[in-house]
């Protein structure tokens, strides 16, 4: 719970310097800082979060799927835990991944570990991942794991996604959702025959045995996360 | 198997000297401002070395005085494909201090000819140019090339003399790109 909150106040933190970008008077005047106008300027560089590392306790959040309906980790009440992957339409990363994402969901969902798939990028920047893109891209590619949409940007940041894909490995721990595992999902996203290592298949086998993930962070070359907060002109 | 990186490495460095165009070694490159080579030539064939991340990391401890900046890019990445012509403006600015461009494609093996070549020539980005074809190895090379770097691009490291100054996880403003090179040159 601690995390949850320092999470949450490092979110509101960023999100409020980045309001505050234009008008040192921001903090005086919150009123102002609201503004459309102050927002759409404060495309300056702000700092993101860190977000997490493995053992941190991760936030539950609320997102629409591309079915309209509002998904949160909580709603699932069977499972052990969650594979969430932040992805997306437009990435070479994220689309050669596509059939092994659907892979582990088809593998662990029934084990108690479903996929949860995020699109964390603004749409004003990457056209192809826009809401009506992924319903699009989910029907034709046979999505069978939710695939929701990071609209306000403010998930990625507090896990500390930077890129797609992007995968957080939960457990549930006492009721609390604590982070086991930060990477990759193979070290071949090119040649899915070549993979030599399935990182995320390896730390669920291990949760399911009971066992402490062995290989808890990896990394892997993937497509920037697009925000306009980040942006540079 | 040392002999063998030798070589390669003698190579490298040669196919790199003759895609700057500029004769003579190492010393030389640094004393002497380029003078054949402008980046406005029209006929500009990019000459692309495909490496492995040992064969990169060997011309990242090139011992030269010069000044590396080095840009991980891919042709299909948004911010990367944006900020390139900022990285090939600043450094035709500062064409006579001891600063080079090392453009580091991460484009698969298979598109070099297809995508990386056609683009790099039509857009006349003179670079000394690499693609990393090492795809099956990122958990090994990517903190190799900066512990804190998780894998985003577009990424950019300085280096001299084999040490690394600086890493940037992320797109560079023109300025932020101008005021790293000051600092380190």
């Amino acid at each position: 719970m601690k995390k949850l909150l320092i999470g949450a106040g490092i979110l509101s933190l960023a999100f409020t310097a980045c309001n505050d970008v234009n008008s040192s008077k921001g903090k005086e005047s919150p009123t102002t800082a609201d503004t459309t106008a102050d927002k759409k300027e404060a495309s300056a560089p702000v700092t993101m979060p860190e977000g997490y590392k493995v053992g941190d306790e991760a936030m539950d959040f609320k997102l629409k799927n591309i079915d309209g309906q509002e998904v949160s980790l909580a709603q699932f009440t069977d499972a052990k835990g969650y594979i969430v992957i932040f992805t997306c339409n437009h990435c070479p990363y994220a689309k050669a991944y596509e059939g092994r994402i659907k892979d582990l969901d088809k593998k662990y969902k029934a084990l108690g570990y479903p996929v949860i798939a995020i699109n964390p990028n603004d749409p004003a920047l990457q056209p192809e991942d826009s809401y009506e893109a992924m319903k699009t891209n989910a029907q034709e590619k046979g999505f069978t794991f939710p695939y929701l949409f990071d609209e306000k940007q403010e998930v990625y940041p507090v896990y500390g996604a930077t890129k797609t894909p992007h995968v957080y490995l939960l457990q549930k721990e006492n009721a609390k959702l604590i982070v086991k595992y930060i990477g990759a999902i193979d070290d071949n996203y090119e040649k899915p025959e070549a993979v030599k290592a399935k990182y995320v298949e390896t730390a669920v086998d291990a949760l399911l045995a009971g066992k402490p993930v062995a290989e808890t962070k990896t990394v892997a070359v993937g497509c920037s996360i697009k925000d306009k907060r980040t942006q540079k002109s | 198997m040392k002999q063998a990186i030798g070589l390669l490495f003698a190579v490298l460095s040669m196919s790199a000297c003759g895609q700057n165009k500029v004769g003579g070694n190492k010393e030389q490159d640094v004393n002497q401002p380029v003078k054949k080579d402008t980046p406005l030539n029209e006929n500009y064939e990019p000459e692309v070395t495909v490496v492995k991340h040992e064969e990169l990391l060997q011309v990242l401890n090139e011992q030269n005085d010069t000044l590396n900046v080095v840009n991980f890019w891919a042709t299909w990445c948004v911010p990367c494909v944006k900020e390139l012509p900022h990285f090939i403006a600043t450094l035709q600015e500062m064409k006579d201090k001891p600063v080079k461009l090392i453009l580091v494609s991460l484009d698969t093996r298979s598109s070099l000819e297809s995508a990386v070549i056609p683009f790099l020539k039509k857009k006349n980005f003179v670079a000394r140019h690499y693609l990393l074809d090492d795809n099956g190895r990122m958990n090994e090379w990517i903190p190799k090339i900066d512990p804190g770097w998780d894998g985003a691009i577009p990424a950019t490291a300085l280096y001299k003399n084999g040490k690394k100054l600086r890493f940037d996880q992320g797109q560079l403003s023109e300025n932020e790109l101008k005021a790293n090179i000051q600092t380190h040159l």
